[in-house]
């Protein structure tokens, strides 16, 4: 038996032989938001990371009796989809690596969150992939510092370096100040 | 747990909350309120990230999938295991790199037509003169018996590696996206989902006729057309690059 996520997110045990389909919608179901915004944290582009999210689970299905549960399955995903994304940027570099051109429409709840979201999104956006990737994974993805470690293929201690500047770049960003005046900035 | 390990954690894994941080935050105001105002700036970056979410992107995954299904391969008869497992190798790889250059070439098909310096494309009616589209399609190697009505946008966009003429056809029910790929032919014709749009390729001369749109409800016109203008002369002139 295989454990996977249903809709509402309480994990359920299906048939391995029969149930392929039932499985696999179930993670689509559960994990296609947020692998589109990783997708989209990524690339900067809508229709690109839908379709980096679409390519991720036509993969995922041809491989689906490597997984073993859900838990597993998220990291699994982002990991495809990240090499995806490598290979579909191998062919076709992203007219701006940084997506510094937010083509989202900002529909988050309260207008008066609109300005100051638009606002945090362009300084992510302007994050370096090395800084913005792991923050995605850490802050949207939920993964520990070892996870993104492990995602990423590189040291925890990197990754907490990371992440670290990553915050203080942003803070910086938004502030309009330099980031490295605030790294030690201790009282 | 002094200050600057505190907020070395509080930098890089605002979440933790362990027995150390805490008895630290107890006896340090300062790292105290920074561990809240942390906790804000946490929510305001999680908020941030979590950009919307398209409508429907999990139902247009699911048909995607339903429309990509690769048929098992079958032998036909007998044949000595060491042959069998050696043809079944070669037949699994060709076929495994065909899908794989199917898909991607689909995802980029639809991510040209849909990135945002094409949008103006979409919005032109005015027809091309038809020798500007038989001109783009010479500068590809390939010569148009006729063509095709309602054309009003045309360039000879690279997709990848593929080469391609891409397109706009204008017409009552909203624009079509059509991309021709110059000698890539897909093995059959299927229809499949790309970024909020409906989809068909089409194998036809030497290559693959893409059409894009929000309906399908001008792909047999547009396919006869096309067909008619690419089929029905000599498909490739000669001495072209």
């Amino acid at each position: 038996m295989t454990e996977v996520a249903s809709q509402d997110g309480k994990p359920r045990s299906v048939g391995v032989a029969g149930n392929r389909q039932q499985q696999f919608e179930a993670l689509v179901r559960a994990h296609s938001g947020e692998l589109y915004r990783y997708a989209y944290w990524l690339c900067g582009q809508d229709a690109l990371a839908q379709d980096l999210v679409q390519e991720t689970f036509l993969r995922a299905w041809r491989s689906l009796d490597a997984l073993r549960d859900d838990i597993a399955a998220k990291a699994w995903l982002a990991t495809i989809l990240r090499r995806e994304h490598a290979r579909l940027y191998e062919r076709k570099p992203m007219p701006t690596t940084d997506i510094t051109d937010l083509e989202l429409s900002d529909d988050t709840p309260g207008p008066e969150h609109r300005g100051e979201d638009a606002v945090l999104r362009a300084a992510i956006a302007r994050l370096e992939p090395k800084y913005r990737e792991p923050l995605v994974l850490q802050v949207l993805g939920g993964f520990s510092c070892a996870e993104v470690a492990a995602q990423l293929g590189i040291s925890e201690s990197a990754v907490m370096t990371q992440v670290f500047r990553a915050r203080q770049k942003l803070r910086a960003l938004l502030d309009g100040k330099e980031p490295e005046a605030e790294l030690h900035g201790l009282p | 747990m002094d200050c600057l390990e505190f907020r070395r954690l509080l930098g890089s894994d605002p979440q933790v909350g362990d027995a150390d941080a805490r008895a630290h935050m107890a006896t340090c105001s300062a790292c105290a309120a920074l561990a809240a105002d942390a906790e804000a700036f946490e929510a305001r970056l999680s908020a941030a990230l979590a950009v919307p979410v398209p409508d429907g992107l999990a139902e247009r995954i699911l048909a995607a999938r339903r429309s990509d299904v690769v048929e098992p391969f079958q032998p036909r008869r007998r044949l000595g295991w060491i042959a069998l497992a050696a043809a079944a190798s070669v037949l699994l790889a060709f076929g495994v790199v065909r899908y794989r250059q199917a898909t991607s070439l689909r995802a980029m098909v639809a991510a040209h037509v849909t990135a945002p310096d094409e949008h103006d494309a979409l919005a032109m009616v005015a027809p091309v003169p038809q020798a500007e589209v038989e001109h783009a399609f010479a500068d590809r190697g390939v010569k148009l018996a006729d063509v095709p009505p309602e054309v009003a946008y045309v360039s000879e966009c690279p997709i990848g590696r593929w080469r391609s003429v891409h397109m706009v056809s204008a017409g009552t029910g909203g624009p079509v996206s059509v991309v021709y790929i110059v000698r890539d032919r897909a093995e059959k014709a299927s229809g499949f989902h790309r970024a909020g749009l409906v989809a068909r390729e089409v194998p036809m001369a030497d290559g693959t006729l893409f059409m894009l749109a929000a309906s399908d409800a001008r792909f047999d016109a547009l396919e006869h057309a096309w067909r008619n203008a690419l089929e029905g002369l000599p498909r490739v002139a000669s001495g072209a690059n």
